[in-house]
């Protein structure tokens, strides 16, 4: 398909517009309707925002002169960041009664965290990346911090603040020394332009380590933990997906089509980085005790596998990154979801020793956490086996042997991980104290059966998802 | 269609077993049971349907799956996989029987049973690597929850140290499925990569992933640490299983894929594998000798019984490997019977330590009479089937390996100290049994534990008699696969 260039093309930032519009519409007329209906008014404008996806199938088209991608790509992640939000607006409904009826702020923070998310994934200017990260990013600091009378949900915002600050400077250096060494921010630009420098290799660096810090890449991973623990549940699932795929997203547009001539440059950093980042993740998570903490490391150590995609800088990168992000993005939102539940009022109850027993107190959320767990752990016959697979199958191919040798040991390391928190639940009787369990609110159970139906359906029939990724990126070079 | 069949009527179980109320025990019992025993029905039929001169895949079944990585759902059967196939929908009911009163969340039991009963089958009929790796890996889910929640005092260990060693072994598998993908010219078909021809260079370190997993399932000495563990600590259909069938998987993996695969590696390998055959047959026989516990005995009796069978792969000639086919048969079939009529025991005495047991035939004569005749199975008594197996393999290693054979033969001989003074401590002597010799306790083998292990015993005796009918179909898919090392 030929690539044509518009100037303004409303249907692709359509998606986009009306989740901006609908945050700001929910934020003002939260004053005057009930707030109870304010949920069903988000997920209407999410569902909007999907439809808005329809009209740009097919197309590749830069719009906004050179600024907006409209393909596949970032048509398909954009449905991904939809999707996720969505899950995760349905399984935050205990929460914000907790914390006094729902509030429209947080369903406009939501908004406009998805909208920054999806721009990342269609951004094809620096700016314009940088723009997106930034409106993400905010949105999310506020989210984090949304437990308003938890000390460790202040504290997890602002550690994610400042570091994040830091990360967004260096983005945004790397952003201009780019500039410097290419005379433009468009990627299609930089591209034709780009030849090894230094200046360029140092501008790289910086972006790598913006992006690095956003996806939670060892060394730029020490906000995660405490963010992911301090966070109410339903927006740590959130983070965790959103900033993953938009991360990723931006990513493999960088490094599998902007910056692919200069793979010498870049890929013993992205190696070096993945393979510390899978290693230090799956060994930390061992020694947790917070359930939360053990999925913000498990967080990292699946950024080291999908690091491997991004580094393969061949289709099978591409479309196994793109598999293994739609998987995780769901998995870890209903993953929070249930964590969510289990936590009970304030969520207090989120250490290890209290799965205790679980499956004999809940045996629908401790079972599908369960088949959660092995998903994260790359299981069969589960989704998150062929998101591994996949990966690690575009790795060997672009030479990476030893990398994905590095990347199944660790996979071995981080399913003891797993593999506790499941004999928690089942083999282990319950303790006494947790048997005023609440029970799961119907919206999660939905969010939760409705991801385990996807991630066991695609675990024994990957076929029509990896149809799906391969005939979206057929237009991405 | 008939081993899709085979295949997925357990699952067709699972899903009839989950519309069950879980209060309804003995819907759930007979259910479950019945699936199963039409699953046995079902594979009978496709014995019957199997024709004994072919060598090659017989009854293939192909259909789409995955092609943007060119795998495919591709089953079929050969002599050597048919008779897994048949060892595990044979034991599969007979464990369910056995397990008839175990009380613990007995709808999961069954439901998790059966899901293990069709991984294990898949890892039998696939003929698509890739399907394989699926059905081998998948089986460490079902095999986890039944060792860690049916198990015994220490069964979260034993399920834990079970899973990360299988894990481990089997994710170094995968690594080398996926180079072999590449290297075999991008195909998962096992016929197409066996015709492949690999480099030389890339088999032997193919081979050697392959190994890891394989010997951690059999398990080869060293990595067999894990196997006393979970054998002792299933419950006792676990155990069944996991030495009737799962053991099995690994010495399977090795004809299937290490010897066509990787012809080359494993010609220069065998010797090596031929040693740690011997030292696990010595090892696991010395081991047995001194255990207390006696379902540990057993446990450890099959590193020795499978290192017979190991030394039988790799002397890659016919009667040998033959032999190691027809040997793995005979060990479900014995040790199986061995584990269920401990479990038996254990239900009655509340103890597996020898030495809290004696002169149990005064208490129950034909039970004492049956286990002696598995007993004997197991040390290879000529007239019974591990006297053929043996044989066979020892024969065939004798040609190659002179003196690992001779060596090898110490096994049998141990295993003959091991069983029978086992047998002579617990069954004879003045009666010592836990709760008094109360005949309410101490009743001899009920009618329902004769129908689980008469079916064992006929097979044994029947093996031991007339093996014909069993290696015929076993001999032609041998030696098609050993033309790959011509």
């Amino acid at each position: 398909m030929k690539l044509t260039v518009a100037g303004f093309d409303f249907v692709a930032i359509a998606p986009e517009v009306i989740l901006s519009l609908g945050a700001m519409l929910i934020l003002v007329g939260g004053l005057f309707v009930k707030r109870a209906m304010l949920p069903a008014l988000t997920v209407l404008v999410l569902l909007g925002s999907m439809g808005a996806l329809i009209p740009g199938l097919g197309d590749n088209v830069r719009a906004f002169d050179d600024t907006v991608a409209l393909d596949g790509f970032a048509l398909f992640f954009k449905a991904v960041l939809l999707l996720s939000a969505l899950l995760s607006v349905l399984i935050s409904m205990r929460f914000l009664k907790e914390e006094g009826g729902p509030a429209p702020e947080f369903f406009t923070l939501m908004l406009f965290a998805t909208a920054g998310m999806m721009l990342m994934a269609s951004a094809t200017d620096l700016m314009l990346v940088f723009l997106a990260l930034e409106t993400f990013s905010l949105a999310l600091y506020v989210l984090v911090a949304f437990r308003r009378r938890r000390l460790d949900s202040q504290e997890g915002a602002l550690k994610y603040f400042l570091t994040g600050s830091f990360a967004s400077a260096f983005f945004l250096y790397g952003i201009a020394l780019i500039y410097g060494a290419t005379g433009s921010t468009r990627m299609l630009a930089i591209a034709s332009t780009a030849s090894s420098s230094s200046l360029l290799t140092a501008g790289l660096a910086l972006l790598i380590v913006g992006l690095a810090f956003k996806v939670g890449a060892v060394p730029f991973h020490m906000w995660t933990p405490d963010a992911y623990q301090g966070a109410p549940s339903p927006v740590t699932g959130f983070m965790a997906a959103g900033s993953k795929v938009a991360g990723f997203a931006v990513m493999l547009r960088l490094f599998h089509n902007v910056f692919a001539s200069l793979v010498w440059d870049w890929r013993p950093a992205l190696i070096a980085i993945a393979a510390v980042t899978m290693v230090v993740g799956s060994i930390i998570a061992i020694s947790q005790t917070n359930v939360k903490r053990v999925l913000a490391y498990s967080a990292i150590a699946h950024s080291g596998f999908l690091l491997i995609g991004v580094l393969s800088v061949n289709d099978q990168g591409i479309t196994g990154s793109m598999f293994y992000l739609a998987v995780y993005a769901v998995t870890i939102v209903a993953a929070f979801g249930i964590v969510h539940a289990v936590g009970g009022v304030g969520e207090e109850t989120v250490s290890l020793d209290d799965y205790r027993g679980l499956g004999a107190r809940q045996p629908f959320l401790a079972g599908s956490f369960a088949i959660l767990l092995f998903s994260l752990a790359g299981l069969p016959p589960t989704a998150g086996f062929w998101a591994k697979f996949e990966v690690f199958k575009a790795g060997y191919s672009a030479g990476q042997a030893p990398l994905v040798v590095l990347a199944l040991l660790s996979s071995a390391v981080a399913a003891f991980v797993y593999v506790r928190v499941i004999w928690l639940m089942f083999f282990e009787a319950p303790v006494a104290s947790s048997d005023d369990l609440v029970t799961a609110p119907p919206a999660t159970g939905l969010v939760v059966f409705i991801v385990c139906g996807l991630v066991l359906f695609l675990g024994i029939q990957p076929t029509p998802l990896l149809d799906l990724v391969r005939h979206v990126t057929f237009v991405f070079h | 269609m008939i081993l899709s069949i085979t295949l997925f009527l357990p699952i067709v179980g699972v899903l009839l077993l989950a519309a069950v109320p879980k209060e309804a025990v003995r819907v759930v019992r007979v259910l479950a049971l019945a699936v199963s025993l039409v699953t046995l029905g079902v594979s009978l039929v496709m014995l019957g349907r199997f024709d004994p001169a072919e060598g090659g895949f017989q009854l293939i079944e192909k259909a789409r799956w995955i092609p943007s990585s060119n795998a495919s759902y591709h089953l079929g059967v050969d002599g050597i996989s048919l008779w897994m196939v048949l060892l595990t929908t044979f034991l599969t009911p007979l464990s369910m029987l056995a397990s008839w009163r175990m009380d613990r969340k007995i709808k999961a039991f069954n439901m998790v049973l059966l899901i293990l009963e069709t991984s294990i089958l898949g890892v039998f009929l696939s003929l698509d690597l890739l399907l394989f790796y699926l059905f081998w890996e998948g089986m460490l889910i079902p095999m986890y929850f039944l060792i860690g929640i049916w198990g015994a005092e220490r069964r979260i260990y034993a399920a834990v140290k079970f899973f990360l060693y299988t894990l481990l072994g089997s994710l170094l598998m995968l690594g080398g499925v996926v180079a072999l993908y590449f290297i075999g010219g991008r195909t998962f078909d096992m016929t197409q990569l066996a015709a492949a021809g690999l480099p030389l260079g890339a088999q032997f370190w193919l081979f050697g992933a392959f190994f890891a997993s394989f010997a951690v399932k059999i398990p080869i000495f060293p990595f067999h640490t894990w196997l006393p563990d979970a054998h002792t600590e299933a419950p006792t259909a676990g155990s069944v299983l996991l030495a009737g069938v799962l053991l099995k998987m690994g010495a399977y993996g090795f004809l299937r894929l290490s010897i066509p695969l990787f012809p080359d590696a494993a010609v220069r390998f065998a010797p090596w594998l031929a040693v740690l055959g011997v030292i696990g047959i010595i090892y696991g026989g010395a081991v047995s000798v001194v255990q207390r516990d006696l379902k540990r005995l057993v446990a450890y009796s099959s590193v020795s019984h499978l290192g017979f069978v190991v030394l039988g792969i790799a002397a890659l000639n016919l009667t040998a490997a033959s032999g190691s086919v027809l040997q793995m048969l005979n060990h479900g079939l014995s040790t199986g019977a061995l584990f269920l009529m401990i479990g038996m025991l254990y239900e009655r005495a509340h103890t597996r330590q020898i030495s809290d047991l004696a002169g149990v035939s005064k208490a129950m004569p034909v039970f004492a009479g049956l286990f002696l005749i598995a007993s004997l199975s197991s040390l290879g008594l000529p007239g019974l089937n591990g006297f053929v197996g043996e044989f066979l393999i020892l024969n065939g290693a004798f040609d190659v390996f002179r003196g690992l054979a001779i060596a090898g033969t110490l096994g049998v001989l141990l295993a003959a100290i091991y069983l029978l003074w086992a047998y002579e401590r617990v069954f004879t002597g003045e009666p010592k049994l836990p709760h008094g010799n109360r005949a309410s306790v101490w009743r001899d083998i009920s009618m329902r534990e004769l129908v689980v292990v008469v079916p064992l015993l006929v097979m044994i005796v029947w093996i031991g008699l007339f093996p014909e009918p069993f290696l015929s179909r076993i001999e032609p898919s041998v030696a098609r696969m050993l033309e790959s090392v011509e």
